[in-house]
């Protein structure tokens, strides 16, 4: 028969071994999965960057359901110096007010990181042109890419043909029916959306929409979550779909 | 004054007088200054003295012995000089190349013996000119040579280098710096000179006149030249290749000429040209098609007619590498992955290499409620790719890819067909889809592959590892980072470590394991992570995991390079495809082309299958004459370098030669190369005959000189030179007289006079 003492002994170990375990699997896992998607969100200072709860998660859970990508369905968060920043080639940016200027040696950082593979998916949850989260990320934008402005993504830019054909841009407003970005030779690896993409994939609790989408209703919410795969896609395979063997295709769906 | 000076001194006939200070002016100045200050005051002090005229002579003796002072200070030195008149230098350079020794139409005279002809008329020429000129003789072509006679009176022997005008003014500036050349009497054709330009900005500078002689009409010959080939060193297989063959015609008018391609002595293409002007230069094009790789030689030639002054400039060889086309690279990826999006940008942004790439974006077990009119997303063309199209291919890329939902498994065996037996490469790249993933168990993949698939183990395991190289892999072309084995092993031990693998049993007994995991074996060692092999005709390559973009990203934070995954990249996929420069046997040699009989080096490299250095190999010689014969070469000697080889070769005749080398080991053949040598005509000079009388003019223009052309103005050669001598000092004596005691005896007797006359006026 157990003591006391050694019943509390024994009870330390197990939940010691079941801790080691559950981080060993958690940390294999993290690490095993490596080459599967992680969606990384930056922190900053000020401001609020991280307004959503749930939207991001949503996305990521159509995206496994529709596509071939294999997602890890939690988010990781990351600051802009942070070390592990190059293990997570794409980044989410996002918040509603203005923020304090990002660190230099994290402006250099993400510098690197954009000019060399990694890529950047900014939501305006503030959807207010020129002023709180809009005024902050162009300043900020300016401090990275010091020779470029954010420029109107085209019409035919790959990134609306990656896997659906997206024909609206919008997210839960419409604030701008186009994406922006920054070009670094033949990629976009910045883009922006001033719509708030993250409003329209919000759910509560309770699984329901949190916001309604507007002017164009759940339509728009519809195109919103199109155009987020799409997006993860480009990041991904950059521009598949601009090889020969695909235009022909394209343009006749396009009714080109 | 020279002639008085001399009865007086005996020998010397000049004076001068030389200063010391004068390179420090502001010193002169401010002494000056400051005697000239003194005398204003000196003057002023003399106001009291009532007796102008004692005034005047008081302040003369002090300007007198100021100036003397002021002399002084400038240490004079007296210089007693014997100076001898030299006469100036007239050059006279006659040209000796071959080119010179070209006889014209139809009769026996060169073009030497013509100018000898005309100068002859005019012997009292020379002898007039030795009045005033100290004349030197040289003979020319490519340098200059002293002759003690005037080479125009006498027999000469002809030089066989080209002629080349640079290098003659240039050695004429020389030789003549510290003496004063007047000018140039220069006997040319001007033929042959290469680099125009840089010659017309040295004739600019020219600091003497240049008198050229030209033979005008009196320069008759036939001639057709091939005088350039312009074709590129590369070509691409099935692709047009243009040769431009540049031709020199004089006395042609009129007629059609035949222009022959050849390739080994055969007639290949055959155009026709009609010469419309007396001299001409023409341009004619000629497209092949080629159907194969390697190197070719070709000849351009044009057959002997009826008196042509030189057959030895009718034709030109060259030699042309004809490669493949573009590297076809097809890529199937099972799932977008951040392996795929990085190997993507490195194929991509190869300009030698085309990828057609294929990956699913939705699997059958994908749920997508829009119409597929709404989706970018095409049909995976698996039927197309794995029949008709998969011979255009050179490399077929699996990363992470199940074939199982797409296509039938005998498409794998059309894949194991086209590595066996058409010498295809193929790759696979790990994942959780890859290998036994991937459903490749038995299969013909399998079957190709440098690996065993481990039934027992499972698929795929996470965890973190660094990937180290073998003793293999620190030499193999695939994983050779560095400059050799050490670097290499440094090189890789920066790569940041990666995430999850592919669990294999072991590379097969033909395989080489570039690539290991340290931390995690079997009971064959540590887990394979890359290994290649040869299998059949063609190559393969499995790398075990999917996570090398990290070689390039961290890399990236790391260090701000990610060039050594690029590197990786690039050499495995020149392996798989069996790029040339990666073969087992390489020959080079230290020239393309050879002046007849000079002997011929040639070096031979061998490798290992695994490309460590194989001395001592068995090999196969043979070398094609352009005459199409074949001799062996026996003697080659080994060196102390291991892997290579040296053979010495003597190339009898003119013209191109091919030797090919087998690399053999027992009854197999490891590799085969060859290299294309050309024998050429030690005569470069008779490679250009034709004359360049405007270049002659244009010497004499620019130069304040003449041109003559003897043709015409049959008259005696007028040629205005500066006469004027130079003075040379031969002997000088020098008297420094600021050490004399003279100077200062008359200033200070000048001063003396001033006091004395100073008492006697009343002044202090």
């Amino acid at each position: 028969m157990f003591t006391r003492r050694e019943f509390c002994k024994a009870l330390i170990i197990a939940l010691g071994f079941a801790g080691i375990s559950t981080i060993s699997a958690n940390k294999a896992s993290a690490f095993g999965d490596r080459n599967h998607f992680h969606f990384a969100q930056l922190k900053y200072k000020g401001g609020n960057w991280n307004p959503y709860r749930t939207g991001p998660e949503e996305l990521l859970k159509k995206l496994k359901r529709e596509t071939s990508v294999e997602p890890a369905l939690k988010r990781v968060y990351l600051e802009s110096t942070d070390k592990n920043l190059f293990l997570y080639p794409f980044l989410f940016v996002t918040g509603r007010e203005e923020f304090d200027p990002w660190p230099e040696e994290g402006v250099l950082q993400l510098r690197k990181y954009l000019n060399y593979g990694g890529f950047m998916l900014v939501d305006d949850a503030g959807t207010q042109e020129g002023h709180g989260f809009d005024k902050s990320f162009r300043r900020e934008v300016q401090r990275i890419f010091p020779n470029q402005q954010l420029k109107k993504l085209s019409k035919d830019h790959v990134v609306y043909q990656t896997f659906y054909l997206v024909r609206s841009v919008g997210g839960k407003k419409m604030v701008k029916p186009y994406l922006e970005g920054i070009d670094v030779g033949d990629l976009t690896p910045l883009i922006y959306s001033q719509n708030d993409l993250g409003g329209a994939w919000e759910k509560d609790n309770l699984g329901k929409w949190v916001y309604q989408v507007q002017p164009g209703g759940e339509l728009q919410r519809d195109w919103a979550f199109r155009l987020g795969i799409n997006i993860f896609m480009y990041a991904v395979t950059v521009n598949y779909k601009k090889d020969q063997i695909h235009i022909p295709f394209i343009m006749q769906r396009k009714g080109a | 004054m020279s002639t008085l000076l001399q009865q007086l001194t005996g020998q010397y006939n000049t004076i001068d007088i030389q200063f010391s200070h004068l390179d420090k002016p502001w010193l002169i100045f401010l002494i000056g200054v400051l005697l000239v200050g003194a005398l204003i005051l000196s003057w002023l002090s003399l106001r009291r003295l009532s007796s102008h005229g004692r005034k005047i002579l008081i302040f003369s003796l002090r300007v007198l012995a100021a100036m003397s002072l002021f002399l002084l200070f400038l240490s004079p030195t007296l210089q007693l000089q014997e100076r001898t008149k030299e006469k100036g230098e007239l050059a006279v350079l006659v040209d000796n190349s071959l080119s010179m020794f070209v006889k014209g139409i139809a009769e026996d005279k060169t073009r030497l013996s013509k100018y000898k002809e005309y100068f002859n008329i005019y012997l009292e020429l020379w002898n007039e000119l030795n009045e005033d000129f100290r004349l030197s003789y040289f003979t020319f072509s490519d340098h200059l040579k002293s002759e003690l006679a005037n080479p125009l009176a006498k027999e000469i022997v002809p030089a066989l280098d080209r002629t080349d005008f640079i290098k003659i003014l240039t050695g004429l500036q020389d030789k003549f710096k510290d003496s004063p050349l007047r000018g140039l009497i220069l006997v040319t054709e001007g033929a042959g000179q290469e680099d125009l330009s840089s010659l017309k900005s040295l004739i600019e500078r020219f600091p003497v006149p240049i008198y050229s002689f030209g033979l005008g009409k009196l320069d008759t010959y036939k001639d057709l030249q091939i005088s350039d080939v312009l074709a590129d060193e590369f070509g691409f297989v099935n692709h047009p290749y243009i040769i431009k063959a540049k031709i020199k015609t004089s006395g042609f008018k009129g007629e059609k000429i035949s222009v022959h391609l050849k390739e080994s002595e055969q007639i290949i293409m055959a155009k026709n040209l009609l010469v419309d002007k007396e001299k001409g230069e023409y341009t004619l094009e000629f497209e092949l098609r080629p159907e194969k790789t390697g190197e070719f030689s070709y000849i351009i030639s044009i057959p002997a007619y009826p008196q042509e002054t030189d057959l030895e400039n009718n034709q030109r060889n060259f030699t042309t590498q004809i490669v493949k086309d573009k590297t076809r690279v097809l890529l199937l990826c099972g799932s977008p992955t951040w392996d795929y999006r990085f190997l993507r940008r490195t194929i991509k942004q190869n300009p030698n290499m085309e990828l057609i790439a294929f990956t699913i974006l939705r699997t059958p077990f994908n749920v997508i409620d829009v119409p597929q009119e709404e989706l970018s997303l095409i049909r995976f063309p698996a039927d197309q790719l794995f029949t008709t199209e998969l011979k255009n291919f050179d490399l077929i890329i699996f990363d992470n890819f199940n074939f199982q939902p797409y296509f039938p498994i005998n498409y794998l065996e059309n894949i194991r067909k086209a590595v066996m037996e058409d010498g295809k490469g193929f790759a696979m790249i790990g994942g959780e889809l890859s290998f036994l993933g991937g459903g490749y168990a038995n299969t013909p993949i399998e079957e190709i592959l440098p690996v065993q698939l481990d039934r027992k183990e499972g698929n795929f395991e996470p965890g973190e590892f660094p990937m180290r190289l073998t003793d293999e892999g620190k030499r193999h072309p695939i994983t050779l980072l560095g400059e050799d084995a050490q670097q290499t092993e440094s090189l890789w031990a920066q790569l940041p470590p990666l995430f999850g693998f592919n669990l294999l049993l072991k590379g097969k007994p033909t395989a080489q394991v570039l690539g290991i995991n340290p931390f995690r074996k079997n009971q064959f060692g540590p887990r394979v992570m890359l290994a290649v092999q040869s299998v059949g005709r063609g190559r393969s390559l499995a790398l075990a995991l999917d996570s090398s973009w990290m070689w390039n990203f961290l890399m990236v934070q790391k260090t701000g390079d990610n060039s050594l995954y690029h590197r990786f990249w690039q050499q495995a996929i020149r392996w798989l495809i069996k790029s040339p420069d990666l073969r087992l046997i390489r020959l080079s040699s230290d020239l393309k082309k050879y002046p007849l009989g000079e002997k011929v080096k040639i070096t031979i490299k061998t490798f290992h299958e695994d490309y460590s250095p194989a001395s001592n190999p068995e090999l196969k010689l043979k070398l094609r004459t352009p005459g199409n014969k074949i001799f062996v070469p026996r003697e080659v000697i080994p060196s102390k370098i291991p892997g290579l080889s040296e053979l010495e070769l003597a190339l009898p005749e003119l013209g191109a030669y091919t030797l090919e080398a087998e690399y053999m080991k027992g009854e197999k053949t490891e590799g085969k190369d060859a290299i294309t040598l050309e024998a050429i005509e030690a005569r470069p000079d008779l490679q250009d005959i034709e004359s360049n009388w405007d270049l002659l003019r244009l010497m004499a223009e620019k130069t304040g000189g003449k041109y003559t052309d003897i043709s015409i103005e049959r008259g005696k050669p007028n040629m205005p030179l500066n006469k004027e001598g130079i003075f040379k000092i031969v002997n000088q004596k020098d008297f420094p007289l600021h050490r004399s005691l003279v100077p200062y005896l008359i200033i200070v007797t000048l001063l003396a006079f001033e006091w004395a006359i100073r008492k006697w006026s009343g002044l202090p």
